[in-house]
C-alpha cells in the first residue's frame, strides 16, 4: 500500500484555505490564515478528500506525494 | 408571442433550438462568470464553503459548454442562416450576420481555452494557466454582445428577462467581489466606476441597437432571409 | 603527500601577510590542482565527514552523489560566494586572501563530476574577494572547466542556495519549495552548489589526504572552521580554530559579555559560556553553527534591544513570499520591541509566534528567526524579567549597540551601489 504525503508549497500558497475546508483532520489555519499540516501522512479514507483539495486550491499549492516518487497531478474532477 | 411561420422553408425545429439553447447557454455562462468572479470566501456565513463555490462554478462551466455545443450544432444543421462548421470556431465566415456570429465564435473559441487549460491546470505551470483564465473576462461580454447581435429574439421579453438575469448576476457578483476584496480605495472606486460604465454603454447600445427598430437588416441578414421572415 | 603539518593553523587561511599568493606560491604550499575520480571524491568526502560550511552543515558526500546518480545532463558547480549574513566575512576573506585553494575543491570536484564549468557567485559588496578570486581565475592555466565569476545584488535572500540559483538562470532570485539542485539546477543541469568555505576543505582535504584533515576537529566532524568575530565595536578579525575548541580559548577567555553566534539565523550564547565551538555544542546551547560569525556584545549594550533590532532587520530582509514567514516574522519583531518595552502580556504569544515558524517556509529564514527570539529569551530571563517589571534599559532606548556594518533596515533592495565591505584586517597578527 503506498504511503501518501500532502505537501504544502508555501511559496504559492495564498492562505486561501480551501485547503482546510476540505481536510480539517490535516489541515488547520493558523492565526494568518495559513495551512498547518497536522499530519503529513493522508490515511487511506481521506484520499479521496486529499484528491479533491489537490484540485480544489487555487494556487495549486497543495501537493499529494506518493512515497518515493514525485508528486503527480491527479486526474480532472468532471467527465 | 412566439414568431411560428406555418408555411414550409421557413425557420425550422432546429431554429428554435438554437435559439433556446443559446439563451440557455447564455444563462449558464451567467452563473459561470458569476461563481467564479464571487469572492468565494464572503459566503461562509450562508454555510457555502468557498470549495463548494468553486466546484459550482465548474459544473456550471461543463454544463455551460454542452449547452453551446448544442446550440451551435443545431445552428450549423439548421438550413435557414446557413452557418457552416467552420463558422463555429472561426469569426466572420458566414454571410448571415457575419459580425455578431463571429463574436459568438470567438467567445466558443475562448470558452473551449478557458476550460480545456482548466481541465489540465495542474499540469500546466500556474501562471500560464493564470494568464488563459483571464480570458474569460471578455468571454462574457462577447457572449452577450452575440446573444442579442445575432438572437432573433433580441425584442421578445422572455429572451431580455433572460438575458438580463444573466447580466444581473455578473454584475451582482463583480459587485460582491469588489467590495470585499482588498483594495486600495482608488483601485475600488476606479473599478466600481468601470462597471458601471460599462453597464451604462452596454444599455446605450442595446437601445439604439438591438431593441431599436429594424435592428435584422443593420445588423447584417442577408436580403434572401429578410423577405422571408415577417420583420 | 603533505607539505603542511598536519595539527598546525592556519589551513585555510593563507600565511601570507600582505598579498594573496600567486600560483606558485600556492603550489609550493599545498601541490598542483588534485584530480580525483568521482567515486573517490565522495568516499573521501564521506571518510572526512565533511560539512558544508554555509550554515545548512549538509553532508558534501550526499551532495555529491546526488549529482553522479543524475547521468541525462552535463552537470555545473556553483560556488556560493554570496555571504549576505552581516555577520559573516570568511567568505569573501578567502576568496579575497586565497582564492586558489578555493577553486582547487571546485575544480577538482567539477572535473570529477564531468562539469565543463565552475560558476563563482560573489555578492556585490564583496570587491576585494571580486576581485582576488577572478584574478586567481585568470592564474590557472586548466581550461577546462572553466570558472566564471558572476556577481550578485547585495540582497539577504540571495544567499540562500535556491534563490541564488533562480537568480543565475534569470529569474527572481527568491527561495523554491522541494528544490532539488542536484536534479535541476543551474541552466536545468544537475548542480553541486555550496559554500566558498567547504570547496576551500574540499581543496585542503584532496591535497592532504583524510588523514592529514583529521588531525585536528573532532571525530564526527573534524577539520578547521573559520569565524568572524565582532568584539566590541572594532573591526572584525577571521579567526581559523580546530572545530571543537572551546570558545574561551578561542577568545582568550570566557566571553564577558553576551554573544551571538552564528550570524542572523544565529542564536545567543550568555555571558562566561564555556562550551566548545562545535555543531553539536552550539545547537544543544540554543544556537547554531550557522555562518561562522560570533558578535561579542560590548559593555552596556542590551542583547534584548538588539534582538528587537536584529529581528526588525530579518522580517524586512525575508523574502515576503511565505505567508507564515512574512508575517510570523514581522510579528515576532514586533512582540519583541514590546517586551522590551515592558509590556508584560507578550511573552506567551512570543512563544507562541516563533513556534508557527518553524518548518513553515520554504527556506530557512524563519526558522533562524524564530531561533534567534527563542535563544534570547532562553539565554537572558533575568534581562527579561527587569524589562517586563522596569520597562526598556538605557541600551535599549538608545538601540544604538556598536553593530556590524551593513547591518541596516531596508523594506527593499537599494539601487545605489555596493557598498564597500570591511573585510577583516590582512595583517599578520591579527590572524591565530
Amino acid at each position: 500500500m503506498a504511503v501518501r504525503r500532502l505537501q504544502i508549497d508555501p511559496t504559492a500558497c495564498d492562505g486561501r484555505g480551501v485547503c482546510a475546508e476540505l481536510l480539517p483532520e490535516l489541515i488547520d489555519l493558523d492565526r494568518w490564515g495559513y495551512p498547518l499540516l497536522r499530519e503529513p501522512l493522508v490515511p487511506a479514507r481521506l484520499l479521496p478528500l486529499a484528491r479533491r483539495a489537490v484540485a480544489a486550491c487555487p494556487k495549486a499549492a497543495v501537493r499529494l506525494q506518493e512515497e518515493g516518487r514525485p508528486a503527480t497531478p491527479p486526474r480532472g474532477m468532471f467527465f | 408571442m412566439t414568431n411560428v411561420v406555418a408555411l414550409g422553408g421557413g425557420p425550422s425545429l432546429l431554429w428554435f433550438l438554437t435559439r433556446g439553447t443559446g439563451t440557455a447557454a447564455l444563462l449558464a455562462l451567467g452563473f459561470m462568470v458569476a461563481l467564479g468572479v464571487a469572492n468565494k470566501g464572503a459566503f461562509s456565513r450562508f454555510g457555502l464553503t468557498a470549495f463548494a463555490v468553486d466546484e459550482l462554478h465548474r459544473y456550471t462551466a461543463a454544463v455551460a459548454l454542452l449547452l453551446l455545443g448544442t446550440h451551435i450544432l443545431t445552428a450549423i444543421l439548421d438550413p435557414f442562416a446557413g452557418i457552416g462548421l467552420l463558422a463555429a470556431v472561426v469569426p466572420g465566415t458566414t454571410a448571415y450576420r457575419p459580425l455578431w456570429v463571429g463574436l459568438g465564435a470567438v467567445a466558443f473559441d475562448l470558452l473551449l481555452v478557458v476550460y480545456l487549460s482548466s481541465k489540465v491546470r495542474l499540469r500546466l505551470p500556474y501562471r500560464l494557466w493564470r494568464g488563459l483564465h483571464w480570458l474569460a473576462w471578455p468571454l462574457y461580454p462577447l457572449a452577450l454582445l452575440h446573444a442579442f447581435g445575432t438572437g432573433s429574439d433580441s425584442r421578445f421579453g422572455w429572451f431580455i428577462i433572460a438575458a438580463l438575469f444573466s447580466v444581473g448576476l455578473v454584475g451582482a457578483a463583480a459587485l460582491q467581489r469588489l467590495l470585499t476584496s482588498a483594495l486600495s480605495p482608488t483601485a475600488r472606486y476606479t473599478a466600481l466606476a468601470a462597471l458601471a460604465a460599462g453597464g451604462l454603454v452596454f444599455g446605450l447600445w442595446l437601445i439604439q441597437g438591438p431593441l431599436a427598430p429594424n435592428w435584422a437588416k443593420r445588423a447584417g441578414t442577408p436580403q434572401a432571409l429578410l423577405a422571408r421572415s415577417s420583420r | 603527500m603533505s607539505r603542511l603539518p598536519a595539527g598546525a593553523l592556519p589551513r585555510l587561511l593563507s600565511a601570507n601577510a600582505d598579498r594573496p599568493p600567486t600560483l606558485a606560491e600556492h603550489e609550493s604550499r599545498h601541490g598542483p590542482l588534485p584530480t580525483a575520480a568521482a567515486k573517490e571524491l565522495v568516499e573521501l568526502a564521506a571518510a572526512a565527514a565533511l560539512r558544508g560550511r554555509g550554515g545548512g552543515g549538509f553532508p558534501l558526500a550526499a551532495k555529491l552523489g546526488a549529482v553522479l546518480e543524475q547521468r541525462r545532463n552535463e552537470p555545473a558547480v556553483v560556488v556560493n560566494g554570496v555571504e549576505a549574513d552581516p555577520f559573516s566575512l570568511k567568505d569573501a576573506t578567502l576568496l579575497a586572501t586565497n582564492p586558489h585553494l578555493v577553486l582547487d575543491g571546485a575544480q577538482a570536484a567539477a572535473l570529477a563530476l564531468g562539469a565543463p564549468a565552475v560558476v563563482v557567485a560573489v555578492g556585490s559588496r564583496h570587491r576585494q574577494a571580486l576581485v582576488g578570486v577572478t584574478h586567481a581565475a585568470r592564474e590557472r592555466p586548466y581550461r577546462r572547466p572553466a570558472i566564471t565569476v558572476r556577481t550578485v545584488p547585495d540582497r539577504y535572500i540571495l544567499g540562500q542556495e535556491s534563490a541564488l540559483i533562480g537568480y543565475l538562470n534569470g529569474k527572481k532570485g527568491l527561495p523554491v519549495f522541494g528544490f532539488a539542485p542536484y536534479r535541476k539546477g543551474l541552466g536545468g543541469r544537475p548542480t553541486l552548489v555550496s559554500n566558498v568555505e567547504t570547496f576551500a576543505q574540499l581543496g585542503l582535504l584532496l591535497h592532504h589526504g583524510e588523514r592529514w584533515f583529521r588531525a585536528i576537529g573532532e571525530p564526527a566532524e573534524p577539520g578547521s572552521a573559520l569565524i568572524t568575530v565582532w568584539e566590541g565595536s572594532g573591526e572584525p578579525t577571521l579567526t581559523e580554530v580546530a572545530l571543537g575548541t572551546p570558545l574561551a580559548t578561542v577568545l582568550g577567555g570566557p566571553p564577558a559579555t553576551p554573544t551571538l553566534v552564528g550570524g542572523l539565523g544565529g542564536g545567543w550564547l550568555p555571558s562566561g559560556w564555556t562550551g566548545r565551538w562545535s555543531r553539536r555544542d552550539l545547537a544543544a546551547a540554543g544556537s547554531a553553527l550557522g555562518c561562522g560569525a560570533a558578535w561579542i556584545l560590548p559593555e552596556g549594550a542590551c542583547p534584548l534591544g538588539e534582538t528587537a533590532r536584529l529581528l526588525r532587520f530579518a522580517a524586512a530582509a525575508g523574502a515576503a513570499q511565505c505567508g507564515p514567514c512574512r508575517f510570523g516574522t514581522a510579528e515576532l519583531a514586533l512582540l519583541f520591541a514590546r517586551l522590551c518595552g515592558g509590556d508584560k502580556a507578550v511573552l506567551g504569544e512570543l512563544e507562541e509566534v516563533a513556534g508557527l515558524l518553524v518548518g513553515r517556509g520554504a527556506c530557512s529564514h524563519p526558522d533562524g528567526t524564530a531561533r534567534l527570539a527563542a535563544s534570547a529569551l532562553a539565554a537572558f530571563p533575568d534581562g527579561v524579567e527587569a524589562h517586563l517589571r522596569h520597562g526598556p534599559c538605557p541600551a535599549c532606548r538608545l538601540q544604538a549597540g556598536a553593530s556590524p556594518d551593513g547591518l541596516q533596515e531596508r523594506r527593499r533592495p537599494r539601487r545605489q551601489g555596493p557598498k564597500p565591505a570591511t573585510p577583516a584586517t590582512w595583517s599578520g597578527e591579527r590572524w591565530r
